[in-house]
């Protein structure tokens, strides 16, 4: 059977609209698929926005009432802040302190640190939210300063704090157990028991003096940036709170010392009552026996035999002659305390002078039956001193060391040779000094005990005396004794003249005896000499072995109030341990280097010396921030070391307090002097190098270091006379009239004796008055020729005239290198040494050569 | 025949020695001392009928010995005379506190010395000995 053409088409026609029908499901399957997707997306995102329309109300309910906390906080913490200020004891302002962050940042636990800077360690001073035990273990922990500088790393870094995530891991394994709070169990986005929050407390210059961390957040919350925020405000009051507070302990301590040198005065003056009543019962003593016995004398003179008369007037002329010795120690006393004696220094033999002496008490002694012995290393030993005051010093101790000794004894007189100083010892086997006299027995004032003076007679003067001759001499004298056992005074006596520096008073403390004008000066001469926008003077503080600084020029207020270096830490602290100076070309390549103030170098390049007192560090000079801005050179450091040495002088001379003011004022007016002198010379184009081309040229004409160092200082002062002289008349061209003419002459003379009070060199004075000596001895002001002017003052003639040939006068044009090269050469022979002005040649082309190198270079 | 027996204490030899002989041509007995406990001692054995005494002695001074002395029952009644270089008020003074019956300065006159004894012991000023003894 065969079926039908339309039964086959209605076939294949239904199968394509089964295939059809399929497909169309297929795809309506699909569609309703992506529908319901699209729908569960719509519905899910739907679901999304109104929880985030939650959220969103959320955060603003809770923006708004944080910031309704947070205007009520910083009220509080401005409140705080007025009580922190006006409240000045620091433990009571760091309680406040930890307790407004408390309060205000909504921490239950806080810690105060504070750095103390003596140790290095950051100890905790104040708590909030923490028990007793909590207490006394953090106060047990000291942070050093090191450990808390490896916290400061960026990735905790939060605006000006730190935060140190519990997941960083970053502690290891701390015993931490009784100060950590437990929180219980926390989830994320909450604070973390071992999570930790600090803000450090910097100075405005970067000085870092502690830090506060919190702990256990009331809101359980990390920390926010409002938080945040609201610990570093209060950071900044606390900050300064603590300077406030060490302020306010520094004007404590000043205002101490001050009762203290009150005291001190009341002391003296009551003294100088004492003393006065002492010395009018001691005059009326012999005098009461003159009277007595001229009245009984005159009296009885007719009752009275020959024999008795006779001896009337033997005591009335012995004590007359006790009267005049008397008075004559006092004379004597009181012009060696005011200062106008003369002394006559010459050379002469110690040893003999002592054989002398000793022949002289030979008689007191022999009638005692007291030995004295004499002991010397060498039977000649030849100082350079007055021989008639020795000779007292000398008398005077070996006497009193006879009086003090009982029959049998033995007194020893020695001496030995120290460096450049000789050391005299007067020893005896007698009574003794007790203790409590042993520090002032040298007072003129002080007496032992009077009843002691009336037994032992004596006015108790002689000591005294003693102690001003050998501190006229730049000398030492010492006393040691043990009651009962006999007493050694030791006289040091520097050798020559020049050595008086080497010697030191044991005691010497530039604290007490400087002023605060006379520091000032001093940094101030070094600024203006050194061309140093920044200086200052550091002064050793024995007691906790630290440096502070004592005056400065360029430095805020802040540090110098605020720097307390370690002897042996940093740049200063390694040249006060080393009592060497150091030079650094570049701060930043300095391992000892190590403070954060860096912003106070405006340049790399740092200068530090030592001031040394007979070979004890007293103080260290810094200087920084040159004024032409390029690094200091070792021609600074001569120049320095030279001034320092001045300094060191300086102030031991002013440290005597007898003669103290009016060295302070002689003083004062050589600073202010050289001050002046050195603010003139920046003035002229030159002036700055003088120093620089003396020190090459002394090098250069092969003189010693030392020498080198002396003429970098000549070279800074050797024209301070002329401040004195009116600078117009060198502006006259032509003759100068006789008058003026006599006054310029004098100026190198001027110089000297300007510099003279600071000096301890000889050889400074000399070259300051032979600079202007010509060879041929046509020279002024005394006419000196060829080897009879130092070499020095060679040097500087010619630097000086080559200074002031190339800056000119309003009457002559300045001449070119060149031109005044040649001058000088022309003149080599008559005015100027010739080798020096050959050597001076060699320095110019040197220099040229470096001009033209760093001319190519710039290019 | 004595006038009385005078205790003269000073720390000064020439000063005793001079008291010593201007006391003796007045015609007093004198017996001396060099410091203050030897006064106390000799005021006991020697029970003088009064005593001039210095201030500043070693070991017990002049206002200790005369406060001893003025104490003392047996001893209370002897005249003491201070002797000192201290001039000032406020030594006089103290000088009385402590029950001195007068204070004479020094420089001191011997013979102002003799008169106020003699007043103090209820003497006449004897007439000067004849000259050439």
């Amino acid at each position: 059977m065969i079926p039908s053409i339309e039964l086959l088409w209605a076939l294949a026609a239904s199968v394509l609209l089964l295939v059809e029908q399929v497909r169309h499901r297929r795809s309506l399957r699909h569609e309703l698929r992506s529908l319901r997707s699209s729908y569960d997306a719509a519905i899910h995102r739907n679901d999304e926005l109104s929880q985030a329309s939650d959220k969103m109300g959320d955060l603003y309910r809770y923006q708004l009432l944080t910031s309704r906390k947070r205007a009520a906080r910083i009220k509080k913490v401005l409140e705080i802040a007025t009580s922190i200020n006006s409240n000045l004891t620091l433990d009571k302002v760091l309680h406040e302190i930890v307790h407004a962050v408390s309060d205000a940042a909504g921490f239950r636990i806080v810690l105060l640190r504070v750095l103390n800077e003596a140790t290095g360690h950051f100890e905790a001073r104040a708590f909030a939210g923490l028990n007793r035990d909590a207490i006394r273990k953090l106060e047990l922990l000291r942070i050093p300063r090191a450990e808390f500088e490896s916290w400061l790393k960026e990735e905790f870094r939060v605006g000006r704090s730190f935060f140190i995530g519990h997941e960083k891991k970053f502690w290891g394994e701390v015993d931490d157990e009784g100060y950590t709070p437990d929180l219980g169990v926390r989830q994320e986005g909450e604070w973390h028991q071992e999570d930790v929050l600090f803000v450090p407390l910097y100075t405005k210059d970067g000085n870092v003096v502690g830090y506060f961390s919190v702990d256990d957040p009331v809101d359980r919350r990390l920390p926010s940036r409002e938080t945040v925020e609201t610990l570093e405000i209060l950071a900044t009051h606390a900050i300064v709170a603590i300077q406030n507070a060490s302020l306010y302990e520094r004007l404590n301590d000043s205002l101490a010392r001050l009762e203290e040198a009150t005291e001190r005065t009341e002391e003296v003056a009551d003294l100088k009552n004492k003393f006065i009543s002492t010395v009018s019962h001691e005059l009326l003593t012999p005098l009461t026996a003159i009277r007595a016995y001229t009245e009984a004398l005159l009296e009885h003179i007719g009752s009275t035999n020959i024999d008795m008369q006779r001896q009337f007037l033997g005591v009335i002329n012995e004590q007359s002659l006790k009267l005049r010795r008397l008075i004559d120690s006092i004379l004597e006393l009181s012009q060696l305390e005011s200062g106008r004696f003369r002394m006559s220094r010459e050379p002469f033999n110690l040893v003999g002078l002592m054989d002398e002496v000793v022949q002289g008490l030979r008689e007191m002694a022999d009638a005692k039956q007291i030995q004295i012995v004499v002991e010397s290393a060498s039977p000649e030993i030849v100082v350079e001193a007055d021989r008639g005051l020795v000779r007292r010093v000398l008398n005077n101790l070996g006497s009193n060391a006879i009086k003090f000794t009982h029959e049998g004894g033995t007194v020893t007189l020695r001496t030995l040779v120290e460096g450049r100083a000789v050391r005299i010892q007067v020893e005896d086997t007698g009574i003794g000094i007790p203790k409590e006299g042993i520090d002032r027995i040298f007072d003129k004032f002080y007496q032992i005990d009077s009843s002691l003076s009336r037994e032992y007679p004596g006015v108790g003067l002689g000591l005294s005396i003693s102690k001003s001759i050998v501190e006229w001499h730049g000398g030492e004298i010492m006393a040691e004794s043990e009651s009962g056992a006999g007493s050694r005074f030791t006289v040091l006596l520097p050798i020559t003249a020049g050595d008086a520096h080497v010697i030191t008073h044991a005691t010497w403390s530039p604290s007490r005896s400087v002023s605060d004008h006379l520091t000032r000066l001093t940094v101030e001469m070094i600024a203006e000499v050194m061309n140093a926008r920044t200086a200052s003077l550091m002064l050793v503080d024995e007691e906790n072995s630290e440096l502070y600084i004592r005056a400065a020029r360029g430095l805020r207020e802040e540090v110098v109030c605020g720097t307390r270096i370690r002897i042996g830490d940093s740049i200063a602290g390694w040249v006060a341990e080393h009592g060497e100076p150091l030079l650094v070309t570049n701060i930043e390549e300095d391992p000892r280097f190590g403070r954060p103030n860096r912003h106070q170098y405006e340049t790399k390049s740092l200068l530090s010396v030592p001031v040394k007192i007979g070979g004890r560090v007293v103080g260290v000079i810094n200087i920084n921030n040159k004024i032409s801005c390029t690094p200091f050179t070792d021609d600074d450091r001569a120049l320095l070391s030279s001034l320092s040495d001045r300094v060191a002088l300086a102030w031991q001379r002013v440290s005597d307090h007898e003669r103290s003011s009016e060295r302070t004022e002689e003083t004062s007016r050589t600073l202010t002097a050289i001050i002046e002198n050195a603010r003139r010379s920046r003035l002229k184009l030159n002036s700055g190098s003088m120093a620089t081309r003396a020190v090459a040229l002394g090098r250069k004409l092969g003189l010693s270091e030392d020498d080198v160092e002396v003429l970098a200082y000549v070279a800074s002062v050797h024209d301070v006379g002329m401040g004195q002289i009116d600078l117009t008349v060198l502006q006259e061209p032509g003759s100068l009239d006789d008058e003026t003419w006599a006054r310029v002459a004098m100026h190198p003379l001027r110089s000297a004796e300007i510099v003279k009070p600071i000096e301890f060199q000889e050889q400074v004075t000399e070259i300051i008055m032979a600079h202007h000596e010509r060879i041929d001895g046509k020279g002024y002001p005394r006419g000196l020729k060829g080897q009879e002017i130092p070499i020095g003052a060679k040097i500087i003639g010619v630097l000086d005239a080559y200074e002031s040939m190339t800056i000119g006068r309003p009457y002559r044009h300045a001449m070119t290198h060149a031109e005044a090269l040649q001058e000088l050469r022309r003149c080599a022979g008559t005015q100027f040494e010739s080798r020096v002005v050959e050597a001076f040649g060699h320095l110019y082309q040197s220099e040229e050569t470096t001009k033209l190198v760093r001319t190519a270079e710039a290019a | 025949m004595s006038k009385g027996k005078i205790l003269v204490v000073d720390d000064e030899i020439y000063i005793v020695h001079i008291l010593d002989f201007s006391l003796g041509m007045e015609g007093y007995e004198v017996v001396t001392a060099l410091d203050g406990e030897q006064a106390l001692e000799k005021v006991k054995t020697e029970k003088p009928d009064l005593i001039v005494l210095d201030i500043m002695m070693p070991k017990l001074d002049g206002y200790e010995v005369c406060k001893n002395i003025k104490s003392s029952a047996s001893t209370q009644h002897i005249p003491v005379i201070l002797l000192s270089a201290k001039g000032r008020n406020v030594d006089q003074k103290l000088g009385f506190d402590v029950g001195a019956d007068d204070y004479i300065t020094k420089p001191f006159s011997p013979r102002k010395l003799v008169e106020r004894i003699n007043q103090l012991l209820g003497q006449t000023i004897t007439e000067r000995p004849a000259p050439s003894a």
